[in-house]
């Protein structure tokens, strides 16, 4: 999968939450955004890119992915990853 | 000119010119009594005679009065006797008085009307028999009616007999020698469709009926709705298809299947054949009026190019195999299982269509759902209208537009935002500027001049001439102006938002950044302008909203959606007529493949897949396990495809090889799949790329229903035998089955009867009450049975309304020193989207090419003239189209539509798209224009590809020699 698109794809889902302000309800924002849109396979590609050095994304957007990855981690649910 | 749903919309009848009552009905709710030749009847006040007299069943012979236009009198063949006063007035004319005592018919008004027809015929050709109108005609009934003898003038003095013809429309004819300047062409004109093209030149004997400045029809300023010609009593407007079939022996009912307004139509037919589409006056949609489009370009779907048998191939670069339905779909079924076993259950997909049927629609994603084991299934609304769902979702709580067309009769301000009404929605369009003619103000928000902005008899109050990509900007600074001025709905916005996410987005709002002041650098519009166009839309009282593709594809689309929405709420325009958030949808069934659950998150009703008593409903009805998992949306689906892990897939008619964005990227996504199924009318451009191509059906050759722009759900009924066999969903429904996933449905009914009870919104709808009521707006169920036209009456759908921020981020594609000009796309009003239709009728007379527009400042600055080959070159890739140069696009902006594709207006378009729903922005594109003398190398190869195709077309049609 073209990660650099998927970074593209996360950065602007965060700056569209990005008003700075309140830190938690935008990181909870964008979490809940990419969880209900991404297939598991965008996000198991997106967690394979995030172990690298220089992965591109923006505060926001990496503190939500790294949560939602988390989360998803723990509830070990099944992923349909050809 | 709304009428009542009629509760017998009789769907198929035999053919007879629709019932004309000969005005327009009242509004008034005080009735009055009066007596008709001895019989008494009641209607409202302002109702006129000949109307009241009409729905006594009393028919008064008339020529120049007609339901659909105000009365204007005329023709004199009228007239009555009413007791107590002078002559003989004009029924048409003359509004019922209570105790008014009228005498329709006795000598001395036979002799009258003898007298009027009698004239009427000395200038008349005698050629009844052999006329094209024969057996329907008004003047050859009204002939009939009064009586009419003898013509004592003879036919020998001065007359128009040899008028010449005008056959320069391809879809009617002007025969002037027919006309007795009756004027309702004219009315019609200005009344139904408010083109002001034609009008009544000279008097007396000298007036005749004169296109323009007495311009042939095509050169003239018409834009061929056919409202004229319907409206003639004479043949000296007809349809040139009347004149080469004769008249038709029945009609059925259906829906247009273009646009998004979703006209209703009276398909007139002869056996199998469509002689003509009449506008339904009974339609709730369209109340009579149609676009040239549904008309007239109907064309397409008996075209030589309609392939009609199933093909197959192993490889694109093999020739076509014609084969049986069997051998095709056991092909496919087997391609796609065994991907499925090979690469895993995610490496296939579907694609539903917004130009098929909601039941057809629904269909495809079940068949994804359950027989393919995923959710890979997306719609082609991902490329036009998504964020509007996302948007409307968030802040109200329904995926919908929350008005009905009629609405637009009540609005006082009317805000128009990235949408071209005249050119897309044509018949809304006639409905609004009726509106904008009884006085309601216009602001439009759009980077070109549309022809809203100033048109015969409208004038936009404010236009926001935005440069492409600020939308948001400029909505938040429209709101920061309302806020900032205390213009907001206080009452309201306590009564129905949710009160801290108002607070928040107040703060937000009120931040200086968000000033018209501090963003007018940014959107290019002057601070006094917003906050002038602000203060117009806060004061009403009935402000409302249409936007467009403008809006959606964008960066920023959601976002501009969720700030539209936010506007609204804050001065308390949403929840009765009048007011309200409509986006104007492209296709003719958007509305309805996003509801019948075609995205792969969503179940139909916009319930999300991770929902597991939703998905448990679903489990029940289907017998599967569903995944609670999000599946690929369309871009998506090409990225995994180019990296290799998604191998194939069913498209049901789309074109996505011509119709998304950064086509080369599309190309390459197509070219590596290994198994591509495309199902539609003609080889489009995807279809080249495709190993089974399954022959689709047009909308007159099946059953089912469309939903429009206003949740309109409409039948669409079947007026001839499908070519190629099978109705869409059948073809479906076969494939489902080969794959292991049994179905079998014997008619749409079925499906529709599946939905509903899977679907609270549609809990209500049923085919019987469809025939029933003729149309229905969703929701429908035990709270509204008849359905609802306007959303969110008493609270919103999701309870309180709410806020969302709203922060501008400007787009990655800006101009640049290499890319200085940005490039908006959008579209004709001959042509339909991708074309595929339209270019194969004669509306092809008006937009045979797609044209570059270029303001002269940047022409002249490249050095390019008006009709020369222009170069057009983005990050993504280049093409060449020819110039005009006109001040309709600002300096800085070009402009061009992508109907036909060998423009290839897609190479240039770029992978952007909106941060919510990955919608393209096709609307913003940074790109340099340079003057060139030849084609493009992409599309030198385009054409080389288009014929190797087509070759290997024509070897599948070619008889096998022995
Ligand atoms: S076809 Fe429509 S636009 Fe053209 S003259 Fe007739 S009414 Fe006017
Ligand atoms: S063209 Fe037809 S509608 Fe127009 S004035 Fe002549 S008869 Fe009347
Ligand atoms: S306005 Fe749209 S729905 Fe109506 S006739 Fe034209 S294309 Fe068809
Ligand atoms: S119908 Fe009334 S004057 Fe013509």
């Amino acid at each position: 999968m073209n990660t650099a698109k998927l970074v593209r794809m996360a950065n602007d889902i965060a700056a569209n939450f990005d008003c700075g302000r309140d830190r938690a309800s935008e990181v909870a924002g964008v979490v809940d955004h990419i969880g209900r849109f991404w297939s598991p396979y965008m996000l198991d590609a997106m967690a394979r890119h995030m172990q690298s050095g220089d992965i591109g994304l923006s505060g926001l957007a990496e503190q939500a992915l790294r949560e939602l990855i988390e989360e998803r981690s723990q509830s070990a649910e099944t992923t349909h990853d050809p | 000119m709304s009428q009542a749903p009629s509760e017998t919309a009789l769907a198929y009848e035999a053919y007879r010119r629709p019932e004309d009552l000969g005005a327009p009905p009242s509004e008034s709710a005080t009735m009055v009594r009066l007596t008709i030749d001895g019989k008494t009847v009641t209607v409202p006040e302002g109702t006129t005679v000949i109307r009241a007299a009409a729905l006594a069943g009393i028919n008064i012979p008339k020529l120049c009065a007609s339901d659909m236009l105000e009365p204007f009198g005329s023709c004199r063949l009228c007239l009555v006797e009413i007791e107590g006063a002078k002559g003989f007035p004009a029924s048409c004319t003359t509004e019922v008085a209570d105790g008014m005592e009228v005498t329709t018919q006795n000598p001395r008004l036979a002799d009258l009307r003898r007298n009027v027809m009698e004239l009427y015929i000395s200038d008349h050709p005698l050629d009844c028999l052999t006329c094209p109108t024969n057996g329907d005609c008004e003047l050859q009934d009204m002939a009939g009616a009064v009586g009419l003898r003898d013509v004592r003038y003879g036919y020998a003095g001065e007359n128009h007999l040899d008028a010449e013809k005008d056959e320069s429309n391809p879809y009617f004819t002007f025969d002037p020698s027919k006309c007795i300047v009756c004027s309702r062409c004219v009315r019609a004109c200005e009344e139904v469709q408010g083109t002001y093209a034609l009008t009544i030149d000279g008097r007396g004997f000298e007036s005749k009926v004169a296109a323009s400045q007495d311009q042939p029809f095509l050169d003239s300023e018409c834009v061929s709705c056919g409202a004229c010609v319907q409206a003639c009593p004479t043949a000296t407007l007809t349809e040139t298809s009347l004149i080469e079939m004769g008249q038709p022996e029945h009609s059925v009912i259906t829906t247009c299947a273009y646009c998004g307004v979703g006209c209703s139509f009276r398909a007139e037919m002869k056996g199998e054949e469509v002689v003509k589409m009449i506008p339904n006056k009974d339609g709730h949609a369209n109340h009579g009026h149609s676009c040239v489009k549904g008309r007239f370009a109907f064309g397409y779907a008996t075209h030589k190019d309609r392939i009609t048998a199933p093909l197959i191939r192993e490889s694109i670069d093999d020739p076509w195999r014609e084969v049986s339905w069997e051998e095709a779909i056991g092909f496919a079924a087997d391609k796609l299982s065994k991907i499925r076993e090979k690469y895993g259950p995610n490496s296939i997909g579907g694609i539903t269509s917004s130009r098929c049927t909601n039941e057809e629609t629904y269909l495809v994603q079940k068949m994804v759902r359950s027989a393919f084991g995923n959710n890979n299934v997306d719609t082609c609304a991902r490329v036009c209208h998504s964020p509007t769902g996302y948007g409307l979702k968030s802040t109200l709580g329904e995926s919908a537009g929350t008005q009905a067309f009629d609405s637009v009769l009540k609005a006082n301000v009317i805000m128009i935002i990235g949408a071209n009404p005249t050119v897309a929605h044509p018949v809304f369009a006639s409905q609004m500027k009726r509106r904008l003619r009884e006085g309601a103000r216009l602001i439009v928000i759009d980077p070109l001049q549309i022809d809203l902005v100033r048109s015969a008899h409208v004038q936009a109050d404010c236009h926001l001439q935005l440069r492409p990509g600020t939308n948001v900007a400029i909505i938040n600074a429209l709101a920061h102006a309302v806020l900032s001025e205390g213009l907001e709905d206080r009452p309201y916005i306590e009564d129905r938002c949710e009160p801290d996410a108002f607070e928040d987005w107040r703060r937000f709002i009120l931040e200086e950044r968000n000033s018209p002041e501090a963003l007018a650098e940014v959107t290019g519009v002057p601070a006094e302008d917003v906050r002038a166009a602000a203060r117009l839309y806060a004061a009403g009282p009935n402000s409302a909203i249409y936007y467009g593709l403008g809006v959606s594809e964008h960066a920023q689309g959601s976002t501009m959606v969720m700030g539209i929405a936010n506007l609204a709420m804050a001065t308390g325009n949403l929840g009765r007529e009048g007011v309200g958030v409509s986006p104007l949808r492209g296709q003719n069934n958007v509305q309805g493949a996003c509801d019948m659950g075609s995205f792969p998150h969503e179940l139909p009703g916009y319930r999300h897949i991770s929902d597991a008593e939703t998905r448990a409903l679903f489990e029940r009805e289907w017998g599967v396990e569903l995944l609670p998992t999000p599946g690929f949306r369309i871009p998506n689906m090409f990225d995994a495809a180019i990296a290799g892990h998604f191998k194939g897939l069913y498209v049901q008619g789309e074109d996505m090889a011509q119709s998304d964005p950064d086509i080369t990227h599309v190309s390459d996504a197509l070219s590596s799949l290994e198994c591509l199924i495309v199902q539609d009318l003609f080889l489009n451009e995807t279809a080249k790329f495709a190993h089974v191509f399954l022959p689709g059906s047009s909308f007159l050759e099946k059953n089912g229903t469309f939903t429009n722009a206003e949740r309109r759900i409409s039948p669409v009924r079947k007026v001839m035998k499908p070519l190629a066999g099978y109705e869409d969903w059948e073809v479906t429904q076969l494939l489902a089955n080969a794959m292991g996933y049994p179905m079998s449905y014997g008619h749409p009914s079925e499906i529709m009867d599946e939905v509903a009870r899977l679907t609270p919104t549609f809990r209500g709808v049923s085919y019987e009450k469809l025939d029933r009521l003729g149309s229905i707006q969703w929701p429908c169920n035990e709270k509204a049975e008849r359905g609802t036209p306007t959303m969110h009456v008493d609270t919103f759908t999701r309870g309180r309304g709410l806020f969302r921020l709203t922060p501008y981020v400007a787009t990655q594609e800006r101009s640049t020193a290499r890319y200085p000009l940005l490039l908006t796309t959008g579209r004709v009003l001959s042509q339909y989207n991708v074309g595929a239709q339209t270019r194969r009728t004669k509306n092809d007379q008006w937009h045979g090419e797609d044209i570059l527009e270029i303001h002269p400042h940047d022409a002249e600055q490249r050095g390019i003239e008006q009709d020369d080959w222009v170069g057009l070159k983005s990050r993504a890739g280049d093409t060449v189209l020819r110039a005009d140069v006109t001040e309709r696009v600002q300096p800085g902006v070009v402009y061009t539509t992508f109907h036909h594709p060998e423009s290839g207006a897609n190479v240039v378009t770029t992978d952007n798209s909106d941060w919510a729903t990955n919608c393209p922005e096709y609307k913003v594109t940074a790109v340099q224009a340079y003057k060139v003398t030849r084609l493009s190398d992409w599309q030198l190869e385009f054409g080389d590809f288009t014929e190797t195709q087509l070759e290997l077309l024509r070897k599948a049609r070619a008889p096998v020699s022995a």
